[in-house]
């Protein structure tokens, strides 16, 4: 009996730990306060961001935000939403145009019109009410693997029509758009490029072409493209502009070219947003977070923490993203409302034009 | 001294125990005797404080225990088997009451290693049980029941589970046990060779109540009523003419010029003697044991006789 | 005054005994009342409220769609397939567990929990890389298949089977399989008659929580089947978490737990409520080497399949996570305290394993205590006629969806003194909702199979109430109880369920630093996710072993 003892100690102890030691990582990960205000910052489970440059603005501000991660951005927005009567955060981060109109149809968020908009292009501050302000921009595109097309002398595609031709038959892995962001985006990119009633046929042509459906983009890319670690079997994934800095940046030792590519006319153009949620009472301190979110400082330190091209205009990028992450010259974008309005169905048309 | 009074045990609507009165006196072993379903194994288990009563009393020397639980009444139970804690040896099993009874180790081992040599497993201390044969499990089962000295032993079918031949030997010893240590003692059995050899007195069982309550001489030679004679192997019987009568096996006889007319119907060997089924003219078939060189055989016309000293009449 | 002081005893027995079944009850059925049946309650109210009053028309919709009902179908039809499958393939491995003694058992037993604690993602690549069009059984044209998906649940729910039924199978005396066998029956009828009847609740007990466990699969039917395969889990989350359709949501979810209920009805029936008492054996008496060369081959091939099931994925893992550009080595585990070591979303591998065992053992604590009560209350001496319902609403958590429990808590525990939804309380409570079901499913039939005489036999020795159940029931028990405990915390580390849609305060467990790596591009983040996975496969085979440790020096193995 004393040794079960001793495991009833070790899991009360181990318990106690829990409850002692409480914010272990909230030290390690959130600057330490040194004013009094302490802010939520809601947001989708890839936020990320330098420790020093949130360190320089609890010191600048006296605000120390903590970072609560709720999912991925569909999770995140739908919880925001449930909980709109007794929000859980007072600043809300990672809301894109895919789904804005939903947050701005249910009034979670207050109008604040940051001083740093001024900076910021006006083509992406798609609501005049300001409830939401531009953050980041990302271009999903169709990414290729270099090494592959190399090797079979078979030239790159280049455009969405490219994609449906018999020579890159079986080459194309997409992700579901009901279940993934980056898949919605490519289906929305079809939708822009071949309107409202030739996307279906479109995709006819695709499926003829034995374009492969995951269910994420984790999978996606991880697992049946060839160009990346997963040595998959699909030398075409959807993924992001930013994929082939990434893969610079993310191996040992550094290539000196990315092994892969992003086919620029490919691409549709996500923008990412931040907003006040409504019933915050630290709205100064949220506003405050806004503003240094747009800054210079925070912009320059955004693209190698989650992969996005800064918002403000002007921003240094590193050098990484000037020599490997080019920017599509000439996005597919759609209205928020109008995507609001039929995505739904759109997603639907497409799980039956392409899974059944 | 165990005084059971008007003790009543429902289980639901069903009584399992309807007004049991019975007094054990020290250092008495008194048979609880009857056929399964009687509520003896039920009364055993209200006295150990098992079963809620819904009327009635339970006293130690006037001390009410009605209400007491188990744990604090100090008495001693034993199943026909299963009761061994699988999970210890056999020592520890032996010593488990008087561990409860914050006993000191060392001295419980003792006693339980004395206790050990006294049903004759002596060396067995750290056996486990489930290796045990069944005769020295209920030896175990006997000395844990004993271990913490209850003042009152009692044991349900003890040998109930074990083949003839070992129930003989255990019989023995019990009884010489019981007069060693002059234990009180309430014993349930559905044998009543058993209840006889082991009993000073014996309760013999029907539908809840006592039917009979006596020495074994009484209840053997004197059943009280038809149900106590039947269960003890008597014929009951209205062919006799005296009216209805209780008449043992080996009190008819196959005599030429009996009074009885009847014809076999069944004959059974049991080692000294054979039982036969006589069918007679008016009511049921009687058994009855003969010995000697000529039995008759089935489908045989036969005529009985009775001892009348051994015919116990029974109230109507 | 005798008369008087009697009934005053009688009323205060009769109390206590009810007080203590009353308490027993009362624990579970008020956590699970807070931390289920409400903000399940809540999601359900609110999506069948639309416009503040109660619209049944979209259950009505839901139930007459004929696209739906094939989904409710095959979600029922995989589950069913995939249980017996995994029932199957694991009976013969508990066996083996139960009656045979070889090198290195403890360990593989508690290897065989680790596929439970593996993020679906992980294992799905692993699989991928063997099953997919470039692996070694590529040909077989599993990829995207129903095959896969059923693989995938008998890689995932293997150790329920063989621990639960072999944990009840190891008391077993085998001299009554012997005694049949001598009375001239064959193996397969000595089986049939004597051992299955036995093993008989251990075996609906596995069933029914595997059953639950592939009826709210979520990531197998995604990943391994592909998105061809829908099931009402996934439809719950895509109408939850991608359209926020939230009558739809509740009428699915109102599917969901009708036909869990249904199912377990059915089970319980199956099972039949008392399971007669068994003569139980110390662990130790019941197994032996194999002697023969039948039963060396029975050992031998049962160990193959564990290791060609279970291992052959883990040892993909494995591989990949040293398998780094410049050959072999340790790189990848280098990367995991080197890369983004200056961002917010950098966690020290150490303190994601201390958060991880944190959570795990608070998680595990709180299933123990919950799962533990009720099945004393559903089983114990003190048993009480209405605990039966208690049986069901405990296993109802594993079957609803992780969406709608995650999603009601956010709405539900919004005041206080439950305004727990950003609390890092709340994540060991939706781990611990997972854990207790299986506490008390693993404990159940071998507390049924108690014989009361044992318990009474002690009572009359001069044991209190207390005293029975600390010296009788959780001795027998604490075999299981501990491999109750590796459940619980194996469940734990994994993260099932619930938290994935919960809102986390930024304690990063190991599960969360996987995810993180996973969703960045690069072959280092993707081979630091893998040497994470490696890393928590370990610290997983390294608790349970611990945990199955743990014996009770007084009372040997029992």
């Amino acid at each position: 009996m004393r040794r079960f003892h001793a495991l009833a100690l070790t899991l009360s102890l181990l318990a106690a730990a829990a409850i002692v030691a409480g914010p272990v990582s909230a030290s390690a990960s959130a600057p330490r306060s040194s004013g009094n205000t302490t802010i939520t910052l809601m947001s989708h489970d890839s936020f990320a961001a330098s420790k020093k440059v949130m360190r320089e603005f609890t010191k600048k501000t006296g605000v120390t935000v903590k970072v609560l991660p709720s999912g991925d951005a569909g999770a995140a927005v739908n919880q925001a939403i449930l909980t709109k009567s007794n929000p859980l955060g007072d600043v809300f981060f990672g809301i894109d145009n895919t789904l804005l109109s939903r947050g701005l149809d249910a009034g979670i968020f207050v109008p604040y019109k940051s001083p740093e908009l001024a900076n910021i292009s006006k083509d992406i501050q798609l609501d005049p009410r300001h409830r939401v302000t531009p953050v980041d921009t990302g271009d999903v595109c169709v990414n290729f693997d270099r090494k592959y097309f190399a090797d079979k002398n078979l030239t790159v595609p280049q455009t969405l029509d490219d994609l449906a031709k018999p020579e890159y038959k079986g080459l194309l892995v997409v992700e579901n758009p009901a279940t993934s962001s980056p898949g919605l985006a490519f289906l929305l990119a079809t939708v822009s490029k071949f309107g409202p009633d030739g996307w279906r046929s479109y995709w006819d042509k695709l499926r003829d072409n034995g374009v492969k459906v995951v269910d994420g983009w984790e999978q996606a890319y991880n697992t049946e493209f060839s160009g990346s670690a997963g040595k998959g079997d699909y030398p075409l994934v959807v993924s992001y502009a930013t994929s082939p800095p990434a893969e610079v940046v993310n191996a040992n030792p550094q290539p000196d070219q990315p092994p892969t590519g992003a086919l620029l006319d490919t691409c549709f153009r996500q923008i990412e947003f931040v907003g006040i949620m409504k019933g915050t009472t630290h709205e100064k301190a949220a506003k405050q977070l806004v503003d240094f979110m747009l800054s210079d400082r925070f912009q320059q330190d955004m693209p190698l923490q989650m992969y996005v091209f800064p918002a403000r205009d002007g921003t240094k990028l590193p050098s990484v993203f000037v020599k490997y992450a080019k920017v599509a010259p000439s996005p597919f974008s759609l209205p928020p409302e109008e995507i609001a309005k039929n995505r739904d169905q759109w997603i639907d048309q497409w799980t039956s034009t392409v899974l059944r | 001294m165990l005084r059971v009074a008007e003790l009543e045990v429902r289980y639901g609507e069903a009584v399992a125990l309807d007004g049991i009165d019975l007094v054990v006196g020290d250092g008495e072993v008194v048979s609880v005797l009857g056929p399964s379903g009687s509520g003896k194994s039920t009364l055993l288990r209200a006295v150990a404080g098992l079963e809620p009563p819904a009327h009635g009393r339970i006293e130690w020397d006037g001390h009410d225990l009605t209400h007491v639980p188990p744990h604090r009444r100090r008495m001693g139970l034993m199943f026909q088997d299963h009761t061994l804690f699988p999970h210890r040896d056999v020592v520890a099993n032996v010593a488990f009451g008087l561990r409860m009874r914050r006993v000191p180790a060392e001295r419980a081992a003792a006693r339980a290693r004395e206790l050990l040599v006294l049903v004759g497993l002596g060396g067995y201390e750290h056996r486990r049980v489930t290796e045990l044969s069944g005769g020295e499990q209920q030896r175990v089962a006997l000395a844990q029941a004993l271990a913490p000295a209850p003042r009152l032993l009692m044991l349900d079918e003890p040998l109930g589970s074990l083949d003839r031949a070992l129930r003989e030997r255990l019989m023995v010893e019990l009884r010489e046990l019981f007069t060693r240590l002059g234990l009180t003692s309430l014993y349930v059995t559905h044998d009543h060779d058993e209840a006889f050899a082991l009993a000073d007195r014996v309760a013999v069982m029907h539908d809840g109540r006592i039917a009979q309550l006596g020495s074994p001489v009484e209840v053997w030679e004197h059943p009280a009523n038809e149900f106590v004679a039947r269960f003890l192997g008597y014929n009951v019987t209205d062919a006799l003419g005296t009216g209805r009568v209780a008449v043992r096996t080996d009190s008819l006889r196959v005599e030429p010029d009996g009074p009885i007319a009847g014809v076999v119907t069944a004959r059974t060997f049991r080692r000294d003697h054979f039982l036969l089924e006589v069918k007679v003219a008016d009511g049921p078939a009687l058994e009855v044991a003969v010995t000697g060189d000529l039995i008759p055989a089935v489908g045989d016309a036969v005529r009985l006789a009775v001892d009348p000293d051994v015919v116990v009449s029974l109230a109507p | 005054m005798h008369a008087e002081s009697s009934l005053g005893g009688l009323h205060a027995r009769i109390d206590r005994g009810r007080l203590v079944r009353g308490l027993m009850l009362a624990v579970p059925i008020a956590f699970l009342g807070v931390f289920f049946v409400y903000p399940v309650a809540s999601i359900v109210g609110r999506g069948l409220t639309p416009g503040g009053s109660l619209d049944f028309s979209p259950l009505a919709d839901v139930v007459t769609d004929a696209q739906f009902r094939g989904v409710a179908w095959f979600t029922i039809w995989q589950a069913t397939v995939s249980t017996a499958l995994t029932v199957l393939v694991a009976l013969p491995g508990a066996y083996v567990f139960a009656r045979y003694e070889f090198r290195g058992k403890r360990l593989v037993r508690a290897a065989v929990l680790v596929p439970f604690v593996l993020p679906t993602v992980v294992v799905g690549s692993a699989f991928l890389a063997v099953l997919g069009d470039g692996g070694p059984l590529g040909f077989l044209g599993l990829d995207q298949s129903l095959a896969a998906i059923l693989v995938a649940h008998v890689f995932f729910n293997y150790a329920v089977v063989v621990l639960i039924v072999g944990g009840l199978w190891a008391h077993l005396d085998p001299r009554q399989e012997d005694a049949a066998r001598v009375l001239g029956a064959g193996r397969w009828q000595t089986f049939r008659s004597v051992t299955l009847p036995s093993l008989r609740p251990a075996i609906a007990a596995a069933a029914a929580i595997v059953f639950l466990f592939d009826f709210t699969s979520f990531g197998v039917i995604l990943i391994l089947g592909g998105p061809g395969y829908s099931t009402l889990e996934t439809e719950i989350y895509r109408q939850t978490v991608q359209f926020l359709h939230l009558p739809q949501a509740a009428a699915l979810s109102i599917v969901q737990m009708a036909a869990v209920v249904v199912v377990l009805l059915v089970a319980g029936r199956a099972q039949g409520r008392r399971a007669e008492a068994l003569r139980l054996r110390a662990v130790a008496e019941t197994s032996r080497r194999p002697r023969t060369l039948g039963e060396r081959a029975m050992v031998g091939i049962n160990l193959a399949v564990i290791a060609v099931l279970l291992g052959g994925p883990i040892a993909v893992l494995v591989e990949r996570s040293f398998d780094t550009a410049g050959g072999y080595g340790l790189g990848f585990y280098r990367a995991l305290s080197e890369l983004r070591r200056t961002s917010t979303i950098f966690v020290p591998p150490v303190e994601a394993v201390r958060n991880s065992l944190v959570f795990a053992a608070a998680a595990t604590i709180i299933a123990l205590v919950i799962g533990g009560l009720a099945a004393f209350a559903i089983a114990g001496p003190h048993r009480s006629p209405r605990s039966a319902g208690l049986d069901t609403l405990l296993l109802l958590p594993l079957g609803v969806s992780a969406v709608t429990i995650g999603f009601g808590f956010l709405i539900a525990l919004d005041k206080p003194p439950f305004d727990l939804r950003a609390s890092p309380v709340l994540i060991p409570i939706a781990h611990a909702l997972v854990a207790a079901p299986f506490v008390a499913r693993v404990l159940i039939p071998v507390l049924r199979s108690i014989d009361q005489r044992l318990r009474d036999t002690a009572a009359v020795l001069g044991a209190s109430p207390g005293r029975v159940w600390r010296e009788i029931d959780l001795p027998i028990v604490a075999r299981a109880l501990l491999v109750a405990a590796g459940f619980a915390f194996a469940i734990s580390l994994g993260e099932f369920g619930a938290t994935i849609f919960i809102a986390r305060p930024d304690y990063p467990t190991l599960p969360v630093v996987i995810f993180r790596l996973l969703g960045q591009p690069g072959t280092l983040n993707f081979g630091a996710a893998m040497a994470a996975s490696v890393i928590l496969m370990a610290v997983t085979a390294v608790a349970i072993f611990a945990i199955e440790r743990f014996r009770f020096a007084d009372i040997g193995e029992f």
